[in-house]
């Protein structure tokens, strides 16, 4: 009895998660629907000339970055924007990432005073670039990424920040089109993110995504619906809420005043970006502060996404090490109204959806089976209930694909049916490893990992690698 | 309200959705449906999607062909261009082509655009079309094309509903370059939200130095006026200074003394463009300002006069207590013609900050490395080898190029 009532409460709650996303998913259309009306019409090349755009400094953390470093900085340099400075921060990188860039851009050394806001390790030396470009390379202590952004942060010059890294490749216009969002609401505005999109498989010239394709191996693909699920179908109806639980590592945009106040980024945090993400909600809802949260879902930037399964289980494992310590610094917003919209919809969310959600589907890999086995499943009733979620699940990987066709990617008949395809597939295998592995990242060895240990193979080289 | 029984009756009540079996089926089937139609319309859309993509490509590329043959020859074609006007593919292959073309050509596609009847057909749209994206479209084309016949229209979009119908009906006022209009513009920044009033602003610039009259105008009549909204005048400092144009100087000279942080900030930051050798005084007087960020523009501003009375007012900045100050005012005498002698002396100065500004300058313009070349070569002077011992001692910026230089 028992165990058939934990059965059948299992799988209704697999439902109650899918159908949320669904709802998020819809909600996500609809938001689209006018945020690509709006984008239409506004123009975006007319700021280009406009100097009310405020400026913006790009930190680009650095760790042996020495393949790709130069080809990153000179992408980042094509960018249309009025006007930024690119500060690269090397956090006492062990290869020739410094004179590589000291080598490429004629950078010297100069006495730069800079404001500590955020405490960081210590910074050993400041370059800029004796070309006519606005380039600064720190160079510091080893302290981690996020130690690398705090310490980019207090040298940047500018009131606005770009948290990015060192692979991600960005559309031309993506930094002025985060920016509109700023432009059209300074004062309530403090944060912008970007779509993530993975780079493998693509074809990147120059600095550029020229053409975008399905990646050939199945652990890229699953992880581009994963992406697009995330990036298309629900971060947009977040952003409406101003529920935006996270902006991504990859790319986003602070005011670097309010960075400031909440202190930066926590160093040796497995999850910075969406500790940073709510400490800037908590903060400004607990002063009482107006502010916006926003999502840029035209603002595109590539980045390349693991494409072997242990580098692909680490990384996954050290995101929900980071989310199951989120989870724990911020349980007082969970459903607390005095964090409107983010503690009452955005956190419960991630907590039901990315925290609560495995463990639940963990538990029924073995209450199911045993119920079943001594004949207390109600089969009628649980075969349905595991029908309806993974179908469900699938059409929410149909419906963000089918939000995605608004960039016209992936039009082929072979990779239209590949990405079709695996929506259904997906659920058999790749889910239930996923689910395994965040279970496993509430056991064992949680010590800090500073960088992840992502291969790279650079920006440039990425199309027709294998 | 779950069955005791696992094998029993289905129809009751089974689980916490308070559904029974054959309501779960029936979800189910549905869902079935819904999931294998949905996955062939996206195909199918997607499919769709590529031929279209690819059918407007190829319209596109025979419209590129056409214009650029019609403007190679300097001709427009006898037979008749039915069609070309109504089609998004044509209009944005031929609005593409203005963005690119001057002269005779220029004039060839004019003739088109008369022959095509165009600047109506985009006038009746934006005016009867009820889709907002098509009157937006035909009002971003009309800006492009604008006259002063569709002057009248432009005035009346500027107090539309739509945020983005006012913005494009103040540039095709830009366009149209009629001063008149530009009190009209004024008028709508006042009560538009504070990005709006910036684009608007940037449209501003467009009018040239058509526009500076009103604008000063505006700005010597809002100083006195405590309702006047200071971002609004900031903007019109930024757009005089954007100008460029030495008629706005007297506003701005004015604006240098106002009490408005804001104001004396953009105006000196405009004098630098928009002011003559006699906004030096003006200029050097905002050099003492309590704000830094006036104190910073000044500096930048002076730079760009080459003033002589500048020279020792900008070498006493170098020890100003704001860093941006030091580095605009060590900048400001780099491009100064008699700037670097005062640069050089300041490496000798008594305040480490004075001697770092002035450092990073003359390391950042080649004076320190061209110093030690020529002492390298035997040809250095007394004053090259002052430039180089004082860059070494300093220990500050730039010393470790100096010292890879010094071997």
């Amino acid at each position: 009895m028992i165990l058939n009532l934990l059965s059948i409460l299992i799988l209704t709650y697999a439902v109650v998660i899918e159908f949320s996303i669904l709802g998020l998913g819809v909600g996500s259309g609809l938001a689209l629907r006018r945020d690509r009306y709006v984008a239409r019409f506004r123009r975006i090349e007319d700021l280009l000339s406009s100097d009310a755009v405020p400026p913006v400094s790009i930190i680009v953390p650095a760790y042996n970055e020495e393949i790709g470093i130069t080809e990153s900085i000179r992408s980042m340099q094509m960018l249309k924007y009025p006007k930024i400075e690119i500060v690269v921060v090397n956090d006492g990188s062990t290869d020739a990432t410094l004179a590589r860039l000291i080598e490429a851009f004629r950078m010297v050394e100069v006495t730069m005073p800079f404001r500590d806001d955020i405490a960081t390790e210590p910074i050993t030396a400041i370059y800029e670039s004796m070309l006519p470009i606005p380039l600064v390379v720190v160079d510091k202590v080893n302290g981690g990424k996020a130690d690398a952004l705090n310490a980019g942060t207090n040298v940047a010059q500018y009131p606005y920040v770009l948290l990015t890294d060192a692979d991600v490749v960005m559309d031309e216009f993506c930094v002025l089109r985060a920016m509109r969002h700023v432009v059209e609401d300074r004062v309530r505005t403090v944060a912008v993110g970007g779509n993530i999109r993975p780079a493998n498989g693509c074809e990147v010239a120059f600095g550029r995504v020229v053409e975008a394709k399905v990646p050939e191996k199945m652990i890229e693909r699953v992880q581009l619906l994963e992406y697009l699920r995330s990036f298309v179908a629900s971060r947009p109806a977040w952003s409406r809420m101003n529920a935006l639980t996270l902006i991504s590592g990859a790319f986003g945009i602070f005011r670097r005043e309010t960075l400031a106040e909440v202190g930066g980024m926590v160093p040796g945090h497995l999850g910075e970006d969406l500790d940073l993400t709510m400490r800037i909600h908590r903060h400004m809802r607990r002063n009482k502060r107006p502010y916006r949260i926003t999502y840029a879902p035209d603002c595109v930037a590539w980045t390349e996404v693991p494409s072997s399964t242990p580098v692909l289980r680490t990384q996954r494992i050290r995101w929900h090490r980071g989310l199951l310590r989120a989870v724990r610094d911020f349980r007082g917003m969970l459903l607390n109204p005095r964090y409107g919209s983010v503690g009452m919809v955005g956190w419960p969310a991630q907590f039901f959806i990315e925290y609560l959600a495995p463990i639940v589907e963990f538990a029924g890999w073995f209450v199911l089976p045993i119920a079943f086995l001594l004949g207390l499943l109600n089969v009628a009733v649980a075969l349905p209930l595991i029908g309806i979620a993974l179908l469900v699940g699938a059409i929410n990987s149909l419906l963000a694909l089918y939000l995605d066709e608004v960039y016209g990617y992936f039009n082929s008949p072979t990779e239209a049916a590949r990405l079709i395809g695996l929506a259904f597939t997906e659920n058999f295998g790749w889910r239930q490893r996923t689910v395994w592995w965040r279970v496993r990242s509430m056991f064992g060895n949680r010590k800090r990992q500073e960088w992840g240990n992502m291969e790279r193979v650079g920006v440039g080289n990425l199309a027709g690698r294998e | 309200m779950l069955h005791p029984e696992p094998w029993g009756d289905r129809e009751r009540p089974v689980c916490p959705l308070m559904l029974s079996p054959s309501t779960l089926l029936t979800v189910l089937a549905a869902l079935v449906i819904v999931a294998v139609v949905l996955a062939i319309a996206l195909f199918f859309i997607k499919l769709v999607h590529r031929r279209r993509i690819r059918a407007i490509g190829v319209r596109r590329a025979h419209y590129i062909g056409a214009l650029g043959e019609l403007v190679a020859r300097n001709a427009l074609p006898m037979s008749s261009l039915t069609g070309w006007g109504d089609d998004p593919v044509f209009l944005e292959v031929l609005f593409d082509f203005l963005t690119i073309v001057t002269g005779d050509e220029r004039a060839t596609l004019d003739r088109l655009i008369e022959r095509l009847d165009l600047p109506a057909k985009l006038a009746e749209d934006v005016r009867g079309s009820r889709r907002l994206r098509k009157r937006l479209q035909a009002l971003g084309y009309l800006v492009e094309i604008a006259d002063e016949d569709v002057e009248d229209l432009f005035l009346g979009c500027l107090d539309d509903d739509v945020v983005e119908v006012r913005l494009h009906a103040a540039r095709g006022l830009a366009r149209v370059g009629n001063p008149e209009s530009v009190g009209k513009i004024l008028d709508r920044m006042e009560h538009e939200e504070p990005w709006v009033a910036d684009r608007l602003a940037d449209v501003l610039v467009g009018y040239g130095p058509a526009a500076v009259p009103a604008l000063s105008q505006y700005l010597l009549l809002s100083q006195f006026d405590p309702r006047r909204d200071a971002e609004l005048l900031r903007d019109i400092t930024r757009v005089l200074g954007l100008i460029g144009d030495l008629s706005a100087e007297p506003a701005l000279l004015s604006m240098v003394e106002a009490d408005e942080r804001l104001l004396r900030i953009g105006a000196a930051s405009a004098l630098g463009t928009a002011g003559t050798p006699a906004s030096v005084p003006a200029l050097l007087q905002a050099l003492e300002d309590p704000d830094w960020r006036v104190r910073a523009r000044a500096a930048d501003s002076l730079g760009v006069f080459s003033d002589p009375r500048a020279i020792e007012p900008l070498g006493i900045a170098l020890r100003d207590r704001a860093w941006w100050v030091r580095q605009d005012a060590a900048k400001a005498l780099a491009n100064h013609l008699g700037g670097e002698a005062r640069l050089i002396e300041a490496l000798g100065d008594a305040d480490p900050y004075a001697r770092d500004a002035a450092l990073h300058q003359l390391g950042l313009k080649g004076t320190v490395r061209d110093a030690y070349r020529r002492i390298e070569a035997g040809t250095g002077t007394e004053l090259d080898q002052r430039i180089l011992r004082a860059a070494l001692e300093s220990g500050a910026p730039n010393s470790a190029e100096l010292s890879e230089l010094a071997g």
